[in-house]
């Protein structure tokens, strides 16, 4: 074999390669060997509606996407294995539909194109219902939180109004709406936090973003920032745990509804994924999860349960 | 080296190749164009032809870490290689402990470790510092010791391999001129060493430009994070394809921009050794490898 055929052989393979990159989102390859199993064991009676086998990227199976940690939402428990309100929202929703349920650690801020790559089916992973998100997926309204900015225990930079965060150092996760809420883009656009700085004629805040959201607080706890900005059960949730390292600082965002994301083409998976949810609140089973881990306050209506769309 | 028969038949094959790689990319942008992702070439145009400041932060970042870093692991690469020919046992000993930790572990687990890990045990917090009238982030500091660290681990063995490449009979005439160790070392061997190091320090500086962009573990906003956050929110948002060739091609104009100064530095370093300056390879196998070059090309 000369140097020039090898090299066009070797051309031929990676292309065809790419092109079964290209693919993933219509075929059905098996299931990612990262996707860690669910302890979801009991298989429901009869399921509450079926998905359309097209509309499912791995056989009898339910993928979802989650971005971990993001506790008490989504974390790991002591053997390493994702639990959290979204994990068991998740893991209940694929047994009402009679399907296995497999849990995809995923980056938050390519998580939606992560959905639309094939890659899981839904995600569940605390994402906000906003327009920016609405123009890629649909949303199943889930749950509703507020918006909480957690400093060092003692409150050093005496953080007590949104503008005492003028000019300070401020971390969350990149792709969150707390990111958004600060820079001022997506829904935020050109009134973020910042630019209230601005207009009161102060500096901008700092601020930093980070890959992971642990990442976030991580560089809190390291003196690196004077605020972490994150879901106010998060939020809460970091601050009952380690009391002696954070403190809540008082300010807070007004509440928005969380919603499971579904590919906007998947219309069958989404009402599948409506009728779950819904059945769930009726047994009583929705509100059991939510109290396992605190979240009592922070659930949604049956009425609400919806799915909304983009324009 | 039997390279240079293969000069013609290669000449020839090049359009031959280049169409066969014109085809193989059409048959992949048509398989991919089947999906409904809405394409906005826009992106990628403005993006590289009327970047934001956004954009350009992060080339600045990109480029400034990069240089200070290479530099920082030059020098280390200089004094690690010195250690290792040492005389001195512990010396020795010392330098290569320090490649065998630096070579030896992944540069994330030393960036994360020399952030996150110094910062919250309060070993040292990184503070913001101002260095010639500019305030440098902390963080910055941090990846620019992590990137430099590591860099010296492998420039010490460039350094090392550039030294013994170096006929002994120069140390030792030196020094019967009454040189000491360390003058003749700078100014017999190094100089002349310089022109076997700097060919594989030019791939390493290459090397480093991209390299910046494991930053995005302690939130350095250089190119990479620049375009993956305009992937996250804002009018960009969800067009991954468009704005990460976008910052390819902002990587590759750094890339090739710095192929251009290097060959112009080796030519210069060329001059007075007999090899005509015409003899070293041009932009183009510089940039796509002497496999594609002209006959001549990686003789060196």
């Amino acid at each position: 074999m000369s140097t020039s055929t090898r090299r066009v052989a070797i051309g031929s393979i990676a292309a065809l390669l790419f092109l079964a990159a290209c693919q993933t989102a219509t075929t059905s390859p098996s299931a990612p060997a990262s996707a860690v199993a669910s302890a979801s064991a009991s298989a429901a009676p009869t399921p509450v509606a079926t998905v359309p086998a097209a509309e499912l990227s791995f056989a009898g199976k339910l993928v979802t996407c989650v971005d971990i940690p993001y506790p008490p939402q989504e974390f790991f428990d002591k053997a390493g294995n994702p639990t959290g309100s979204d994990v068991d929202i998740a893991n209940e929703i694929a047994k009402r539909l009679g399907l296995t349920s497999l849990i995809e650690n995923s980056f938050f801020d390519t998580i939606n194109e992560a959905l639309n790559a094939g890659k899981c089916d839904i995600v569940v992973s605390a994402q906000n219902i906003n327009a920016e998100r609405l123009k890629v997926v649909d949303m199943i309204p889930y749950f509703q939180a507020g918006q909480a900015f957690v400093v060092a225990k003692g409150n050093p930079k005496s953080i007590k109004t949104e503008l005492d965060l003028c000019g300070k150092k401020v971390a969350a996760e990149q792709g969150t709406t707390e990111a958004a809420y600060v820079n001022g883009t997506g829904d935020f656009a050109g009134a973020g936090l910042s630019n209230k700085c601005v207009d009161a004629g102060k500096t901008a805040v700092i601020m930093t973003e980070y890959q992971k959201d642990n990442e976030a607080l991580l560089a809190l706890a390291g003196g690196f920032e004077d605020a972490y900005f994150a879901d106010s059960p998060v939020a809460g949730y970091y601050t009952v745990k380690q009391p002696d390292q954070f403190e809540l600082s008082g300010v807070t965002v007004e509440v928005v509804k969380e919603g499971i994301s579904v590919p906007q083409a998947k219309k069958g998976l989404s009402a599948a994924v409506v009728a779950a949810l819904k059945s769930m609140m009726a047994d009583g089973t929705y509100s059991n999860i939510l109290d396992k881990y605190g979240l009592k306050s922070y659930g949604v209506q049956e009425s609400d349960v919806a799915v909304q769309s983009g324009s | 080296m039997a390279r240079a028969p293969l000069g013609v038949t290669r000449r020839r094959a090049r359009p031959a190749l280049g169409l066969v790689g014109l085809l193989i990319l059409a048959v992949v942008l048509a398989g991919c164009a089947k999906s409904t992702y809405q394409y906005n070439w826009n992106i990628v145009v403005d993006s590289v032809f009327r970047p934001t400041p956004l954009i350009l932060t992060g080339v600045w970042l990109t480029l400034s870490i990069s240089v200070v870093s290479q530099l920082i692991g030059v020098l280390l690469g200089v004094v690690g290689a010195v250690g290792k020919i040492s005389r001195l046992a512990p010396v020795r000993w010392a330098a290569s402990t320090y490649v065998w930790f630096f070579r030896g572990t992944p540069l994330l687990v030393q960036i994360t470790f020399i952030f996150f890990g110094l910062g919250v045990t309060g070993v040292y917090r990184w503070p913001d510092l101002e260095i010639l009238g500019l305030i440098v982030p902390g963080r910055i500091q941090a990846g620019i010791v992590a990137l430099g660290f590591n860099e010296g681990a492998y420039m010490t063995e460039i350094v090392r391999a550039g030294i013994l490449s170096i006929d002994p009979g120069q140390m030792e005439a030196a020094k019967s001129l009454g040189m000491t160790y360390s003058r003749a070392m700078r100014r017999i061997v190094l100089p002349q060493a310089a022109r076997v190091i700097v060919p594989p320090l030019g791939n390493e500086f290459n090397n480093m430009l991209k390299t910046t962009s494991l930053l995005v573990a302690i939130g350095v906003p250089e190119l990479y994070v620049t375009f993956s956050r305009m992937n996250s929110s804002g009018p960009t948002v969800f067009h991954p394809f468009e704005l990460f060739i976008a910052a390819a091609i902002w990587y590759l104009l750094l890339t090739s921009v710095w192929g251009l100064i290097q060959a112009r530095i080796e030519r210069r370093l060329a001059r007075g050794t007999g090899t005509s300056a015409d003899a070293g390879p041009g932009l183009r196998d510089r940039l796509f490898g002497s496999r594609f070059g002209s006959p001549g090309s990686g003789l060196r």
